[in-house]
């Protein structure tokens, strides 16, 4: 038990890794966590018996362990670092945003007041290097993408495993 | 209510797939019809963990950018196209070899990048992108037949 979830866990922390620190994410794009997936499986038909063999319940299993671990430990970089920083991408690019959305949305009150909410949440973090309405809709966005990105890396690696183990028993 | 999930695992799934794709058009969709401005930013969150969203590498109609950079968005879209056409019409899958070779010029057009060979091309990432999602789709749509294939056996 212990070992199935440890390279899990363990994999989802390295994609929360990737996916969070500056410089070392601009390599990333959206294969980070079904790459994590990959990886992590890989390690467990290493520390078990080596045969490249699982079902796809287990597959997505340990996807959504992956993709979940990933969620939080990068919710939680992210809120240290932008703590440390006090500042992020969403405060560093809300004002060309900003600009964005005043060209392309027709002006009304329902535009203040959801410019006013984001404008106070980059006030938050340029300040105080937190705001909890932002971590909050990040995290919720983490958890759902990394999920999907789980699910997903779970599933393409089964698939893979099993050719490559077709070849194998092929030849 | 576990039974059923477990035999229509692939049809949910492959709905929440189609939806995360459909997502990407949303902010699109929702200036083209004056919808909430809230879709926009909402979407511009959600897309956050899986893309970089650099401005300078984001497609945009009608000055509406989308929500994921230009390689990502050749993903979904190669990956979604294909899809549709899979459940359409099973068609025969392709070797581990043509795999690596359609996810190639992917491989190539980062390490320009990182290697800064050369500069951004936002047709290019669209386009090996798109390739990249096809190989993807062509692995998931195995697993998709295959999750059928056990349905009738049982």
């Amino acid at each position: 038990m212990k070992n199935r979830f440890s390279p899990a866990i363990v994999m989802g922390f390295a994609a929360s890794v990737i996916t969070t620190v500056p410089i070392i994410r601009n390599l990333t794009f959206c294969m980070a966590v079904p790459a994590a997936v990959y990886l992590a499986m890989y390690i467990h038909f290493r520390i078990s018996d080596g045969v490249y063999k699982i079902k796809f319940n287990q597959s997505i299993f340990m996807g959504v362990i992956t993709g979940l671990s990933a969620a939080v430990f990068t919710t939680i970089f992210e809120t240290l670092i932008t703590y440390f920083a006090k500042s992020n991408d969403f405060a560093i690019f809300f004002p060309e945003l900003e600009k964005t959305y005043r060209v392309i949305l027709p002006p009304g009150a329902e535009l203040e007041k959801l410019m006013s909410m984001f404008k106070n949440a980059v006030i938050e973090i340029n300040t105080k290097g937190f705001s909890a309405f932002y971590t909050f809709l990040s995290a919720i966005g983490y958890v759902i993408t990394n999920f999907i990105m789980g699910v997903l890396g779970g599933i393409l690696s089964t698939v893979y495993f099993h050719k490559k183990l077709n070849n194998q028993n092929n030849q | 209510m576990n039974q059923y999930l477990e035999n229509h695992f692939a049809k949910v799934f492959t709905a929440i797939l189609f939806a995360w794709i459909a997502g990407l058009f949303v902010p699109l969709i929702a200036s083209s019809f004056h919808l909430s401005p809230a879709f926009q930013v909402v979407s511009k969150l959600l897309y956050k963990s899986v893309c970089l969203q650099l401005p300078e590498r984001t497609l945009s109609i009608n000055n509406s950018p989308f929500p994921v950079c230009a390689r990502c968005l050749g993903i979904y879209c190669g990956f979604g196209i294909v899809l549709i056409f899979g459940i359409i019409k099973k068609f025969k899958m392709m070797t581990l070899f043509v795999i690596f070779a359609v996810c190639f010029p992917m491989l190539i057009d980062v390490g320009r990048l990182i290697l800064h060979i050369s500069t951004y091309s936002k047709a290019a990432a669209c386009f090996t992108g798109g390739l990249f999602g096809i190989a993807s789709s062509n692995l998931y749509l195995q697993f998709y037949y295959s999750q059928f294939r056990k349905l009738n056996e049982k």
